[in-house]
């Protein structure tokens, strides 16, 4: 099977995918009623977003249409949380953010009955069930292919910094991992999963492919795990490394930040990648899942260390102007005051587990929190 | 010379218990590992084998001498199940409600007018077709726990249980009420006392609850002094609905759910009991098998079996109706009525109760209930699991291919 051709697509235009949990309201476990969801939107004809399963059926996904701008995403992410909501109040189910359900074993999940989810399972065996983890991914519009290409291997180097802003999920099968992102070492697991490789042009992309699908590893991008890669037939690059946010304002903040980001990338062109910016590449990541924004960076050039804090905030400071142009700078400021204050998700599960005595009584506040923030 | 062992030495009362107990959990393993049918049919089957009725193995006083460690076990599932019912969710989706309505009504309606081919009494009528309508809560809760059932329709199965089992225990009262207006009673007796039941239990159950929520600030951290709390809540409960003349079932039932909508944290609530609620599972299970007397099912007859026919048939479509009108996947919808069909427990200690107060209708009553019971005490449990199976919420069995 050939690569397929990418379709251009408007320059920074976003979109945002957000796996969400769904909990049982007697225990705060997750509990496989993705089907009985998805009938009662399916009875909603009209409904804001794209609703469809995951690969278990304690998960479904959300996605929003293609923005511009981030307020307009916020408000549609607005809108399908508080659609889905009523639904989970109608069938007596509970939503939540986060990227792990925090005292789930894996062993207690149910595969979605979709041929391509039982294939996974078939495949992965256990690892597909353990891959009930709850990610955001943001899709930036690209004008074209090789385009994509130069912002995939640019980000590489901001993905510690996605990590660190998004981390939510430090909890699971009920103990602390001392992760500020646990849910990342569950993708690591795959083969497939990583980085994509060091290549400048679709054409060499597309040589790439095809050797893969020849080994018969791979049959279409679907089957790359990757941090970040390229959706051809959307015509835009995916960051999948960020947890989903225990608020759909976070998740829209979030995609603010990666599109300032990848303006400033565009116009300034501050980078030419080559192959060794992958040389720290997964320690850098590690650092990031581990430890949040108290984590390390490694520069891979100098390889001067410093933290990824400072790094957040300086770059912060740095793409100023181009969020001001993308009118992204409410939701920049909201992302360093976070910074700054020492505020993030995966502190705040700490805290309430601290607080409440017992991770089902995190789950509840989790989706109490998704519910009415 | 004394010899301290006589032989051959009489079997005594622990003993008994220590034997059917072992064959209670013996038959329920064969049911589960090779005939794959729940657990609880085998404690039953068990309870009737060495029951008085078959080889008499156990004397009947077994019943009364075992009886609180019954009532006991019943209040726990009957709380529990009050405990997963959140009336909130009837706010927000009132077609629950019609749904439970629809089913109930239907049952009602439908036994009512069967018995009316029979040389029976208004009183006996309606005393039997309320009791027709409860689903057995005990039956429901621990099938839904054997087989780790989570879902929409489990959610349903649970609701509309608890629901009918209120609508049947006031609508026996008001039977009551109708045999006090045969017998000549005063109309404020007969009114009066469905209301004073109705009222007082649910006053009782909002101070059992309201006591639970506030030992709540005691943090009982230790999961086995929080069942041990949840223990003494159900025995007083149970002692005070009796001496006061209310209804146990409903207190407790009522208990649950206001307990749930005081306080919507979970720390109270052990799951499914632990080992100790294991044993009151099997004890209440055993004890209605040691019961149970296959010459009811002559007694009861055709009037029994016709009974379950109808009324299952109107559970069925009752349930199949209103829940896939109500939002339920419609496969789900048609496996809730099989889920629902369970009778037992509940419908026993309702007769009784009856045939307590008037002998000579009573007498009726329990005829026609207790023969339908022991055929529903083996189907009812098989009816749910396999509806929990089909509508794909229980658990797969290991290596099973997920539905």
């Amino acid at each position: 099977m050939a690569l397929e051709s990418f379709k251009s697509s408007r320059p920074l235009s976003l979109g945002v995918e957000l796996e969400l949990q769904i909990l049982d309201t007697h225990d705060y476990a997750l509990t496989p009623m993705a089907n009985d969801l998805l009938y009662w939107v399916e009875r909603h004809p009209g409904h804001p977003g794209n609703i469809v399963p995951e690969i278990t059926q304690g998960m479904i996904e959300i996605s929003t249409g293609i923005h511009t701008t981030h307020q307009t995403l916020s408000a549609e992410l607005d809108e399908i949380r508080d659609f889905l909501c009523r639904g989970g109040r109608e069938l007596n189910l509970a939503l939540s953010g986060g990227g792990t359900h925090a005292f789930q074993h894996w062993g207690e999940t149910r595969i979605f009955d979709k041929e391509r989810f039982h294939h996974i399972s078939d495949l992965y065996g256990y690892l597909a069930k353990q891959f009930t983890i709850f990610g955001q991914h943001i899709h930036i519009g690209c004008p074209s292919p090789d385009e994509a290409l130069f912002l995939l291997h640019s980000l590489s180097r901001y993905i510690p910094h996605m990590i660190a802003l998004s981390g939510a999920s430090p909890y699971v099968h009920g103990h602390d991992t001392g992760f500020a992102s646990a849910r990342l070492n569950s993708v690591f697991a795959f083969p497939l999963s990583g980085r994509a490789p060091m290549v400048a042009s679709w054409e060499e992309f597309g040589d790439y492919f095809e050797k893969m699908t020849r080994t018969g590893v791979v049959k279409g991008m679907k089957d790359f795990y990757w941090d970040i890669r390229p959706k051809p037939e959307f015509g835009t690059i995916e960051i999948r490394v960020c947890d989903t946010p225990l608020t759909v304002g976070h998740a829209a903040d979030m995609a603010a930040y990666l599109q300032t980001l990848c303006r400033y990338l565009m116009i300034e062109r501050p980078i030419v990648p080559v192959e060794d910016d992958y040389l720290v590449y997964t320690f850098n990541r590690f650092q990031a899942c581990r430890f949040g924004a108290e984590g390390i960076l490694v520069d891979p050039k100098s390889g001067e260390h410093c933290s990824l804090h400072d790094d957040i905030l300086h770059t912060l400071a740095r793409i100023e102007q181009h969020a001001i142009e993308l009118d992204a700078d409410a939701a920049c400021a909201r992302i360093k005051a976070r910074v700054e204050q020492g505020d993030s998700d995966a502190a705040w599960c700490r805290s309430r587990f601290a607080e409440l005595g017992s991770a089902a009584e995190l789950m509840r506040a989790q989706a109490i929190r998704w519910q009415e923030a | 010379m004394n010899f301290p062992l006589a032989l051959p030495f009489e079997i005594d009362a622990f003993g008994r218990v220590a034997s059917l107990l072992i064959v209670s959990i013996t038959s329920a393993e064969i049911c589960e590992r090779w005939l794959r049918l729940p657990r609880l049919i085998g404690y039953v089957i068990a309870g009737l084998l060495l029951g008085p009725s078959v080889l008499a193995w156990v004397p009947p006083s077994i019943t009364g001498d075992l009886r609180p460690l019954l009532l006991l076990g019943l209040g726990l599932l009957l709380f529990e199940l009050g405990s997963r019912v959140d009336l909130r969710w009837l706010r927000h989706n009132p077609m629950l409600v019609v749904s439970s309505l629809v089913e109930s009504t239907l049952t009602f309606t439908a036994t009512y007018v069967f018995l009316g081919w029979f040389d029976l009494a208004i009183g006996t009528r309606v005393a039997v077709a309320a009791i027709a309508v409860s689903t057995s809560p005990a039956v429901v809760m621990r099938i839904v726990a054997e087989n780790n059932a989570r879902g929409q329709m489990t959610e349903r199965l649970m609701l509309m249980t608890a629901l009918n089992s209120l609508y049947a225990i006031l609508l026996l009262k008001i039977s009551v009420g109708v045999v006090h207006l045969d017998h000549n009673a005063g109309l404020l007796q007969t009114i009066g006392h469905p209301a004073y039941l109705a009222f007082g239990s649910l006053l009782l159950g909002a101070a059992l609850a309201y006591a639970m929520h506030l030992a709540r600030f005691s943090h009982l951290k230790r999961e086995s002094e929080r069942f041990a709390l949840v223990i003494a809540v159900v025995l007083l409960g149970t002692t005070l609905a009796d001496r006061l003349g209310l209804s146990v079932p409903m207190a407790l039932l009522c208990g649950g759910m206001i307990l749930r909508s005081l306080s919507q944290r979970l720390h109270l609530f052990p799951e499914h009991f632990g080992a100790a609620g294991a044993l009151l599972v099997i004890v209440l299970f055993t004890l209605t098998g040691v019961a149970l007397d296959p010459r009811h099912i002559v007694a009861g007859g055709l009037m029994s079996i016709g009974l379950l026919l109808i009324r299952g048939l109107a559970k069925y479509v009752g349930a199949y109706v209103s829940a896939g009108y109500g939002g339920l996947i419609p496969k789900k919808a048609a496996w809730l009525g099989v889920a629902l069909l369970p009778m037992s427990s509940l419908a026993v200690l309702q007769a009784h109760d009856v045939a307590g107060l008037y002998a000579d209708f009573g007498d009726d009553v329990l005829a026609i209930v207790l023969g339908s019971v022991l055929i529903m005490e083996l189907l009812g449990p098989m009816a749910t699991q396999i509806a929990l199976r089909r509508s794909g919420e229980a658990m797969p069995f290991p290596g099973e291919r997920e539905i």
